[in-house]
């Protein structure tokens, strides 16, 4: 057949016209990609490691297979493509594959990351702590503070006249500020809450209302209740859980209750008064 | 040249045999990929741009480039591919490839993500607050709280006498619920917890007293009932089972009830301090 072979072909391989008067064979390689050569010849892309990815190398140029192999087959579901320094495999463990609820977290199971059950709020209000609501980590309030406490023992006050309250002390002890009314801050915060609770005798004092202040440093007065009012005797609050008087470590504050200008003046008063200190 | 031909091919091209009669020439273009055709032709696939991938096209179709490239090189170890929303490239920062810890969380280092070398916990129980063990954040039971603190001066307690302690004031001097002896609660919680130390003269018998927290002036709770001065000054008192709640303006009192000692202690002080958790 070669004798009769008008394509006067010496070679083997594909048969290739010139387009004028020339047939010419093209060497195959076993196993090589075929691409397009000049003239309409046949380039042959040599066989390389199992895994490399056949790919363009854009226009004017043969294309090739990449360094790095890729996965050939089918990965656990949920794996990534990751590089280990060479080659570009399957990750060793699952990523979330699906849109969580807002705030979850990736999160180790042992095995795989996985999308967290409970959410994580955002900070929220400078000096929150993250808290369980059993189910989330929530952003809450601090309940971090202290508390101070002063009782004063059964005395009569004076209309009109201040009196700075000490624990063990008669009402009417000090009248001024003195050291021994002084309530040192240890640590700094925001004095919250105020509860105080008086027992006033003298069924006859009237009603005209006294002021509780927390008088911070002997120079600020805020005040707690200037609604206090014994009128009749008996016992009696005055509570404030809004309040919000900040005070810085070394500070002192004090109990300072201005009587008030009665008709009839209790006849004793013992008062015993709580705060609370946000830190 | 055409018509000496024996195969009559008149374009260059390829030589395809119909298995028939006809030879033909298919023309074949340079760079690009070629793939069988149909009735034994060839066709071109390509160029595509740097980095496309040859993707099946099915069964019945040619393979064709990806849209998108891929990286050709290899990338640094723990990058991921990901998309820059055009191409797949290699991730700026490394993921973690192993396993870790359960509770362990991907965190920057900075540069990259990485497994958290601590862990952390599921909320728990409500109220839980999120708190260092010195390695992991574990979900603890919160330590808030606030104390209330009581110190007695010195006095000679009488026998089968109930006294209500007071900070500043002597030991016996209040025999009855007095507003002076109260601490008023601020925050809502419940008292867990009780510390105190009797101190005394003489050498006492060893009848029992009792020490309560009397709340509201209604509801007395015993903090211990076996208050035993025979063994000589102090005597601790402690009680860190206590379980009583307290509301926000509640008002309790450390009440002591003595019995009738065959011996008394004399010059008897006391301090205390009440924990109130929140």
């Amino acid at each position: 057949m070669a004798a009769n072979n008008a394509l006067n072909l010496t070679s083997s391989g594909i048969a290739k016209f010139d387009g004028t008067s020339a047939f010419s064979a093209i060497t195959l390689t076993q196993y090589a990609v075929l691409v397009g050569g000049a003239s309409n010849g046949i380039t042959s892309i040599a066989a390389v490691g199992a895994g490399r990815a056949f790919q363009s190398s854009g226009a004017g140029v043969n294309p090739a297979y990449s360094t790095p192999t890729y996965p050939s087959a089918s990965g656990t579901a949920s794996k990534i493509l990751i590089s280990n320094g060479t080659n570009n495999v399957y990750s060793a463990n699952t990523y979330p594959n699906s849109s969580a609820t807002s705030r979850k977290r990736m999160i180790s199971d042992g095995t795989n990351w996985v999308a967290s059950t409970e959410t994580w709020a955002t900070p929220g209000t400078s000096t929150n702590v993250l808290q369980s609501d059993a189910t989330n980590w929530t952003s809450a309030t601090s309940k971090f503070g202290y508390y101070i406490n002063v009782d004063s023992n059964n005395a009569g006050p004076t209309k009109n006249v201040t009196y700075f309250l000490k624990s063990g002390s008669t009402f009417t002890a000090f009248t001024a500020s003195d050291n021994a009314t002084r309530y040192y801050i240890a640590t700094s915060g925001t004095i919250t809450t105020v509860y105080s609770r008086y027992v006033a005798s003298g069924a006859s004092t009237t009603a005209e209302n006294s002021t509780l202040f927390i008088r911070v440093n002997n120079t600020t007065d805020n005040t707690v209740s200037s609604t206090i009012s014994f009128s009749g005797g008996g016992t009696f609050t005055a509570n404030n859980t809004a309040m919000s008087v900040a005070v810085t470590a070394g500070d002192y504050i004090e109990f300072k209750f201005l009587a008030a200008n009665w008709s009839t003046a209790p006849s004793g008063v013992t008062a015993n008064i709580s705060m609370f200190i946000s830190v | 040249m055409a018509v000496n031909n024996a195969l009559n091919i008149t374009t260059a091209g390829i030589v395809v045999f119909d298995g028939t009669s006809a030879f033909s020439a298919d023309t074949v273009t340079q760079y690009d990929v070629l793939v069988g055709g149909a009735s034994n032709t060839i066709s071109s696939i390509g160029p595509g741009s740097a980095g496309q991938l040859l993707l099946s096209g099915g069964a019945a179709a040619n393979p064709a480039y990806s849209t998108p490239t891929y990286p050709s090189t290899s990338g640094t170890s723990g990058k991921i591919l990901v998309s820059d929303g055009t191409n797949n490239v290699y991730s700026t920062p490394t993921f973690p490839n192993a396993s870790a810890t359960s509770r362990k969380t991907i965190i920057s280092d900075g540069t990259n993500w990485i497994a958290s070398t601590e862990t952390w916990a599921v909320p728990g129980t409500s109220g839980n607050i999120l708190t260092s063990d010195g390695t992991n954040w574990t979900s603890a039971a919160s330590k808030y709280g606030y104390q209330l603190n009581i110190a007695t001066n010195s006095a000679n307690p009488a026998d089968g006498q109930t006294y209500f302690l007071q900070m500043g004031n002597t030991t016996t001097n209040f025999t009855s619920a007095n507003n002076a002896a109260n601490f008023l609660i601020t925050q809502t919680g419940t008292i867990t917890k009780f510390y105190g130390t009797f101190a005394f003269t003489a050498s006492p018998t060893n009848e029992n007293s009792t020490l309560a927290i009397r709340v509201n002036n209604t509801t007395d709770n015993t903090i211990s009932s076996t208050i035993d001065f025979s063994g000589g000054s102090p005597v601790s008192v402690t009680n860190t089972s206590l379980n009583i709640s307290v509301t926000a303006g509640d008002f309790i009192t450390l009440k002591w009830t003595t019995p009738t000692w065959s011996t008394n202690p004399t010059a008897t002080t006391f301090a205390g301090v009440i924990w109130v958790a929140i």
